[in-house]
This record gives C-alpha cells, structure tokens and sequence, in this order.
C-alpha cells in the first residue's frame, strides 16, 4: 500500500487482490493511534475514485497503462451554478471574480493540456478595475465559455509507461518591413521518424488587423506558427507526444502558461491548446537558441538548408483562423 | 471522541479562568460550493490571523502539499511495479483538525466567540483541538 495525505483527507493505492484487508489494517492503525474517522466520507477502494475533488480513473490501468483525470461531476456543476448566479445577477464583486477564477484553474489542471486557460483574461482584467453592472459583453462570454469547456473539455490522459518517441517540432516567425506583402512570415519543421517536413505561411494584413495595435506583431505572429504546425500536422500528431521549440522566450511562457494577459496573444493560445486537446497531442515545450532554431529558415522564405536535408513541404492548414475559437 | 470545545462561557468567566491576556479567536464561514440537496455549503474556519495568534507563531519547517498531481505519480509509480489492477480508497478524519489536541498552554489564547441573538450576548468558547 502506498498511502499520503492533504491535510486530514488520507488517500492510498493497493492492489485490487489486498484492498479489503489493506483497508481493514488502515482503519484499525488509526483507531490504534486515537483518531477515528468519518465513515460517511470514507471511500473503499475502487478503479474509479475521487479524491481531492478530481475523479481518477483505472480501468484502463492494466491493460492500456493510462490513467485518467478528470473532474468530479459535482464540481463541474457546481461551477455552473455560481456561474449562472453571477450572469443572473449581472454583477459580481471581486472577491467572486477571484474565486471563480481559482475553481476554474483547478478544474483546468485535470483538463487536457491548458485547454480553457485562455478565457481567464477578460476576468484576470476586470479584478484590476472597479466592479461592473452590468457586466461589460466580453466578461458575459468568458462566463458562457468557461461553463461550456468545463462540460467538453477531454478527461487529462497519463501515460505509464510512454514508449513513444517524441516528436520534434520546431516553429518560428519574422517581420520584415523591406519584404513588402510577404512582411510577415511564420514557419515550422516537423522532424518524426528521421523525415523531415516543413511548412511556412505568407501572413495577410486580414489576420494582422484582428490583432491589437502595435509596431510589431512579433509576439503574435511567433505565437501564431504554434496552432498553425499543430494544424498543419494534426494526423501525424495525434496522440503523439511531442517536444515543441520556441526560440521566443514570452511566446513559451505563454504557452506553458496556457494564457497571456495581453487578449489577442491569448486568443492565439486558446487555439493552441484547442487543436492539442481535439487531437490528444501531449505536448512539453522548451526554449532553443535562435540560431539552433532550423524554422528560422522558412520563416524567412530561406528554404535552402531543408531542401539540402531533403525535407518535404507540407501546404499550410489555416481553417483553425476561420473559426477563431478563442477570440473573446 | 471527548469533547473538543467547553462552554458557553461569559467574559467574565474567562477573564477568571485565563486571566486578563485571554484571546479571542474570531470565525467566518467559508462558501464552498454546493450540498447534494442544492444548499450552500459553507465550512467554519477559525481565523488566527484576525486574532493575531498567526504574528506570534513560528514555522520551522516547511510542509510539502501531496495534491492531485503527487496522487497521479503515485499511481504511476505503482503501476509500473505491478501488472495487477489498482485502486485508490480514501479516508477522512472526522471534524479534521479537532482531533489534534492544543497544548494546555494555548487554549487560553484560543478562545472562540459567536453572539447569541436569543440573548444578545457574546457566548465564549475554550477549544481543546
């Protein structure tokens, strides 16, 4: 038995053929000791448990090695009826907000990837001013989208035992004023199973115009090339495990972060980690030097070094923009 | 279980018991949630910090939080031992922390507080857990 605690609430893994004399042991060792338990909330062992308010999942331990996390159904509900009390109230104070912001974290972090984290901003920037009634447009839909993604949002997969060999992906962006239409430029390479494929995208004043307004959009477009790879790729990619390199310390931050305090940038992640979550890619992403980042290249309409290394070109999947998810 | 709190007690009883550096430790209830049946659940927390009982103490050790993610590893760890299933039970002690007696020195600088509107006065309680 392998057994820990938070706080005064004890959990333990045994195995199935041990779990009623294990169980009967652990009962009698804290009566032993003086404390007595609370039958009403102990839990004997089953494949499915809920601990912490997050429900584990086993069933599929044995045969496949995964194991499941998601949240306990109470909790998910419960989320949805302090929501709806706020839209129906069409107020809330700050100490709400900042409330729902934490249950909303946690119910995330036993969700797929850092899918939903995005919609935080509208809520993370309206505890900075005074309290609204009623509530401005853009916090009413993060409401409606955190009560949505709570309910679809996929259970969080661990591998036990991942044999996979990850995939490598590399992604990059450039700026250039002198290129005139072709100024701005996001690129990727994929490397899986020694082939090598690359694409890059020519990005319109359209998208840039969606974005808010600055001298450089550097932040945005480097963002941009992360969900426009994961799109591009997405039947190689799926349920793969993948290492993902971003020569942009702030861009990596925000995807680790799952959001950005600045909405457009966010909206951008939002896509991200929708298309990871949609196709069950497990993704960790680090930083690489720039000059060891081999999409510099084709974000730069270079395309020479990948040619020499006979990479393939794969067109450019940007039907994620058209439904722009995220966009709040 | 013995009993976790004395009282109600009056000021004066107090100020005869502990004498006149007795504190009191005032409470809130927690919103957590809702109960099966739709009610709000709310959790009694005792606040140290409002008392300033919390100024007084001190923490040599830093406590390490096993959360939702250590449970996980744990699992993990398990399964790769085994290729028999696994299961995962809980247990909860009851009341929590009433259970963990105070050292007799503390209970005079935590004593508990809530008003009576039946008979509009303080009522004071000593807490031995």
């Amino acid at each position: 038995m392998a057994i820990d605690h938070f706080f005064d609430d004890f959990y333990y893994v045994v195995r199935d053929q041990e779990s009623s004399v294990t169980t009967f042991c652990l009962r009698e060792a804290f009566k032993l000791l003086g404390f007595a338990l609370d039958a009403d909330k102990s839990q004997v062992p089953a494949e499915v448990a809920e601990v912490l308010g997050v429900c584990f999942n086993m069933q599929s331990l044995s045969s496949q090695k995964i194991l499941m996390i998601q949240p306990r159904a109470t909790r998910v509900v419960n989320l949805g009826v302090i929501i709806d009390s706020i839209l129906q109230a069409d107020a809330m104070p700050h100490a709400g907000a900042a409330s729902l912001l934490g249950k909303f974290g946690f119910l995330c972090s036993t969700m797929f990837g850092k899918v939903g984290r995005s919609c935080t901003g509208p809520l993370r920037d309206y505890l900075k001013g005074e309290p609204a009634s009623p509530l401005p447009p853009h916090v009413v839909m993060t409401l409606k989208l955190m009560k949505i993604l709570v309910h679809v949002a996929k259970p969080r997969k661990c591998f036990v035992h991942d044999t996979r060999s990850p995939i490598l992906l590399y992604t990059d962006a450039s700026d250039v004023p002198e290129r005139g239409c072709n100024r701005w430029i996001v690129g990727a390479v994929l490397i899986h199973n020694e082939n090598l494929r690359y694409t890059h995208y020519i990005v319109p004043q359209t998208i840039i115009d969606r974005w808010l307004p600055k001298e450089t959009h550097m932040g945005q477009l480097e963002l941009l090339a992360c969900p426009l790879a994961l799109a591009t790729w997405h039947d190689l990619l799926r349920s793969a495990a993948v290492l993902h390199f971003v020569d942009n310390d702030s861009a990596a931050a925000g995807l680790v972060r799952g959001f950005s305090p600045k909405r457009d940038s966010s909206a951008i992640i939002g896509d991200y980690w929708i298309l990871a979550a949609t196709h069950e890619i497990d993704i960790y992403i680090d930083r690489v030097e720039s000059k060891s980042n081999i999409s510099d290249g084709p974000s730069r309409l270079d395309f020479t070094l990948l040619e020499t290394l006979k990479g393939h070109w794969t067109p450019p999947r940007i039907d994620f923009l058209a439904a722009n998810s995220f966009s709040v | 279980m013995a009993r976790t709190m004395a009282g109600p007690y009056t000021v004066s009883d107090m100020l005869g018991k502990h004498g006149k550096f007795f504190n009191v430790v005032p409470s809130f209830g927690l919103q957590q949630g809702h109960a099966a049946d739709g009610f709000i659940k709310y959790r009694r927390i005792d606040d140290h910090t409002a008392s300033h009982n919390n100024l007084a103490a001190n923490s040599k050790q830093k406590i390490v939080m096993a959360m939702v993610d250590y449970l996980a590893a744990l699992i993990k760890a398990a399964a790769r031992k085994t290729e028999f299933k696994l299961k995962v039970g809980t247990e909860d002690m009851k009341n929590a922390y009433r259970q963990i007696p105070l050292a007799d020195s503390q209970v005079s600088i935590s004593i508990t507080a809530i008003y009576n509107p039946l008979t509009r006065e303080p009522e004071l309680y000593e807490i031995f857990g």
